[in-house]
């Protein structure tokens, strides 16, 4: 609202909640996900950057044919601990208004005045949920560390 | 940009996070003795106590804290029974609710950092302890125990900042902490981005103090010494 009135637009602007969430919820799971690749980069062995670098191979292919792929093997278990911080982080954005698991819930704990079954419902969703990407991230995982 | 309302909040904030700070060292304290205990069950060999241990720290760690802090403060006022027990003068405080789900949480996250301290020890250690002829409650209490620590030193670093972070959520069972203060700022300026700037980088300063403190722990008990 600030930049647009700079521009001469007074109006309210109505920001898509499910947009901003989304992008608050993303730009926080970003910077944990960084410190992850940086983190899985940098346990691949030096000789593998040296024998991209002895073959002649050029820096974009080394990056995205011989890094990336041993990187991303070594960055699974660290990522679904990440996936499992943002699926969390996912019920804060509730307080901005969003329906989404945990305001909904808000919502039918305060028309039925029964919070305590509904809230405990919402727990059990979200152990589902976690409990089924675990699954998924623990197979992902066992088929990339084939032959190691 | 309100740069006289960011000055003039400031000291509002700041007497806030003596609040934020409470909250934190009191729900890490029962929770470094909630992770240790849960720890040890963990490594129980009987079967029922080692999956009581687990599935404690498996809900604490699969479910938000938001939904813990809701079930803790909303729900338990319901059960009627509850309210005719001496419980229910903990319970109908935000600050003490706040406080069981902080440390409920931090319990099941210290637990599973400490397990997995304890079984990276190498096996070699308690068998020197062994062969010295000392007993094994004192190799658990004098070696296990702070080599495990010592080990989980920079995982525990993480989860106290993840854990001051985790306070800000205390102000939505309407308790006075950083977040809820500055909250309360904005409803009457309708200001946010300042207060909020401010706010944030008095958390920004509180992780930066806590960091370099475990960087500094870590740096005294390192190995080489």
């Amino acid at each position: 609202m600030y930049v647009a009135s700079i521009f001469g637009y007074f109006e309210y602007i109505e920001i898509n909640a499910f947009i901003t969430g989304s992008m608050a919820i993303g730009i926080i799971s970003g910077a944990y996900s960084t410190e992850v690749f940086r983190g899985a980069i940098q346990s691949i062995d030096k000789g593998q950057f040296e024998a991209a670098k002895v073959l002649g191979v050029s820096k974009f292919v080394q990056f995205y044919k011989i890094i990336l792929p041993q990187m991303l093997r070594l960055a699974i278990p660290n990522l679904s601990n990440v996936w499992q911080i943002t699926l969390k982080d996912t019920s804060l954005i509730s307080v901005t208004g969003l329906v989404e698991i945990m305001r909904q819930s808000y919502i039918a704990a305060g028309s039925t005045r029964d919070p305590l079954f509904f809230y405990s419902f919402a727990a059990v969703l979200y152990l589902l949920l976690t409990y089924l990407s675990m699954k998924l991230i623990n197979r992902l995982e066992a088929r990339y560390s084939r032959g190691y | 940009m309100d740069f006289e309302l960011m000055f003039t909040s400031f000291p509002k904030l700041l007497g806030a996070t003596i609040v934020t700070l409470k909250l934190l060292s009191v729900s890490l304290f029962f929770g470094l003795f909630l992770g240790l205990l849960f720890a040890i069950l963990r490594l129980n060999k009987n079967i029922f106590i080692n999956k009581f241990a687990y599935g404690y720290s498996y809900v604490f760690r699969g479910t938000p804290l938001l939904v813990q802090i809701f079930i803790i403060y909303f729900g338990l006022g319901q059960i009627e029974y509850l309210r005719s027990t001496f419980l229910w003068v903990i319970l109908k405080e935000p600050y003490w609710c706040a406080i069981i789900a902080f440390t409920l949480n931090t319990g099941a996250y210290t637990s599973e950092i400490l397990r997995s301290a304890f079984q990276t020890i190498k096996p070699g250690i308690i068998e020197a302890g062994k062969s010295l002829g000392i007993s094994s409650k004192i190799i658990f209490y004098k070696i296990q125990i702070p080599i495990a620590i010592r080990q989980s030193l920079p995982a525990y670093g993480n989860e106290i900042i993840l854990m001051m972070k985790g306070t800000s959520l205390a102000s939505t069972v309407t308790l006075m902490d950083l977040t809820g203060v500055a909250k309360y700022i904005i409803s009457t300026t309708f200001k946010p981005i300042e207060v909020f700037i401010v706010a944030g980088g008095i958390y920004l300063f509180m992780t930066f103090i806590i960091h370099n403190v475990i960087k500094y722990l870590e740096k005294k008990y390192s190995f080489q010494q």
